[in-house]
């Protein structure tokens, strides 16, 4: 099982080819630099707070900017070439299921990658990355790069699911499911269900921290990139798992 | 390359199928062999099983029972789909991208050399007739005949050994048919293996070398057409006094033994449209006052016909 090229580049196409699509990842980029050279400014001039901190602001982001650019890329990366009818073109070629979910999770994954290092590579410019050890910075980065294989693996899964909901009605009635789940954890007392609902919101919204035992400004990368690199796991297992018992015909009495 | 072909280049053993709340089987133990250089057409009314039943022989389905193979290897395997090309009813494209680099997708798709592609690519286009200024135009502004066509270039770039067309000629212009039939037919001849959905039964009539009619899922009737590609044709005469003895001498001059001769009319096989002008012409030429000549139509009709309304 390997990535397809042709998938792989068909995907970035994709990706690139609709104006709405770059008009709001590059409204991502730009906040994402006006909040990182900010925080950098911040650091240069000394007056950093825990409040606003570098991994604070790094980890910060990658849990809303990543996960807004992930949507706004990811959305139909798979579903939509099944409501089209063009997966079966595609699946008739010799390549394998599991090989065709990987490379649309790769495409879709090293867009967010791009969006990251662009992140670091303006806090490193602008002078921003000097309150923190090149160790620890590291680790924060692998940890965020962790986190975003791993959100580019539950919205490809999500888009591999046989429902006609879509991701986003498919993340909504999740949502409910936890919110319902918190609130009977509350009204019985109940931990093993607060642990779920934790569990759940990890899984879904994949991010940095913070976890048991978080380090600095609340932050645990190591606990965050093996947590993450699990649901990276298991997403994407579940997500090829799906499209390979999936059956495609658009017969007149057919599914 | 192929696996074990005995049972030819597309087999289906007992294959049915059941969709989830559905009635009644959508398919029924249905079995089929084409073998290379056969094209095999299904027929039927709505809903009786024909694009389930290409569905299982392509392996987008899993049949409940039965199994479906193409070129001797089973249809869910990747060497398989190496053989395979595929034009569907519905055109679900990528309809984003410009019909050039729709295609060039499909040739990278089926492993085809890096190296060939833009030629490979540009000799398809040309051979399907589509024009040039539509190369880089998004699919989505294509019109029906021009999804038809470069449907077609699809199956056809990853050089398959089985093809599986459904209403091949839906939407073409006359022109479009022709050409689409003679690619067929070319494909047939240089060793592959067709099957083609339609409900277009005098195209069928004149593609086919044996047809199957699906009815509620099943199998009701399985035709060996004439002669294949060949063609049922007719010339009709003045009836005159002696005029029957001189068509029947050039009938018999040309080998055709076969022919239905009456008073004034004789139906006979021939190869190809080619061979019905050199008969046409002889028979001129013998003296006889032609008044008509051309295809027999309605041989299918009568067939699905009748199949249609077998046991009621």
């Amino acid at each position: 099982m390997r990535v397809n090229r042709a998938v792989y580049l068909n995907t970035l196409r994709w990706f690139l080819d609709s104006p709405a699509r770059l008009m709001a990842a590059g409204l991502m980029a730009f906040l994402a630099y006006l909040a990182v050279g900010g925080m950098a400014h911040i650091q240069i001039n000394g007056v950093a707070s825990g409040l606003f901190s570098t991994p604070g602001a790094l980890a910060g982001g990658g849990d809303k900017a990543l996960v807004l650019l992930a949507w706004i890329l990811g959305v139909g990366v798979i579903r939509r070439e099944v409501a089209s009818g063009a997966i079966q073109l595609v699946l008739l070629r010799p390549l394998t299921r599991a090989s065709y979910v990987l490379s649309k999770w790769a495409a879709l994954a090293t867009l967010m990658l791009a969006f990251l290092v662009f992140c670091y590579g303006v806090l490193l410019l602008r002078g921003g990355a000097s309150s923190m050890a090149p160790g620890d910075l590291g680790l924060l980065f692998g940890a965020q790069a962790v986190q975003t294989l791993a959100l580019a693996a539950v919205l490809t899964c999500l888009s591999a699911v046989p429902f006609n909901l879509g991701e986003l009605g498919l993340l909504l009635l999740a949502v409910v499911g936890l919110l319902i789940t918190a609130h009977y954890a509350e009204s019985l007392d109940q931990a093993w269900m607060r642990s779920l609902v934790d569990f759940g919101y990890k899984v879904l919204f994949p991010r940095v921290g913070p976890f048991t035992g978080a380090g600095t400004d609340g932050v645990d990368s190591v606990a965050s990139l093996l947590f993450n690199a699990g649901v990276t796991m298991a997403a994407l297992g579940s997500g090829m798992a799906m499209l390979q018992r999936r059956e495609f015909t658009y017969a007149e009495t057919g599914p | 390359m192929t696996g074990s072909d005995d049972d030819g280049m597309i087999s289906g053993r007992g294959l049915s199928k059941t969709y989830r709340g559905g009635r009644r089987p959508a398919l029924d133990n249905v079995s089929l062999r084409v073998q290379a250089g056969e094209i095999l057409g299904v027929i039927g009314p709505n809903g009786s099983g024909k694009t389930t039943l290409m569905s299982c022989l392509l392996g987008l389905l899993r049949p409940d029972q039965g199994e479906a193979r193409v070129g001797g290897f089973p249809v869910a395997g990747i060497p398989a789909r190496s053989l395979v090309g595929y034009l569907p009813e519905r055109l679900g494209f990528d309809r984003w991208m410009k019909g050039s680099d729709f295609l060039a997708y499909h040739h990278a798709l089926a492993g085809q050399p890096a190296s060939d592609r833009s030629g490979d690519v540009e000799a398809m286009l040309t051979d399907v007739g589509l024009e040039r200024a539509a190369w880089s135009r998004p699919i989505r502004g294509y019109s029906r005949g021009m999804l038809q066509r470069i449907g077609m270039a699809q199956a056809l770039i990853g050089k398959p050994r089985c093809l599986f067309l459904d209403e091949p000629t839906s939407g073409m212009d006359p022109d479009g048919v022709l050409q689409t039939r003679a690619r067929i037919q070319a494909f047939a001849a240089s060793g592959g293996a067709v099957v083609i959905n339609s409900h277009q039964l005098d195209q069928l009539g004149k593609l086919c070398h044996h047809v199957l009619f699906l009815k509620e899922g099943r199998l009701e009737a399985h035709q060996r057409l004439q002669g294949g590609a060949g063609l049922s044709w007719f010339v009709e005469w003045l009836a005159k006094e002696g005029v029957a003895s001189k068509a029947k001498a050039v009938l018999d001059k040309l080998g055709l033994e076969g022919a239905r001769l009456a008073k004034s009319t004789a139906r006979v096989d021939v190869a190809d449209e080619e061979a019905a002008a050199a008969l046409v012409a002889a028979m001129v030429k013998a003296g006889v006052p032609v008044l008509a000549a051309g295809p027999v139509k309605g041989d299918l009709e009568r067939f699905f016909t009748g199949a249609a309304h077998a046991g009621e």
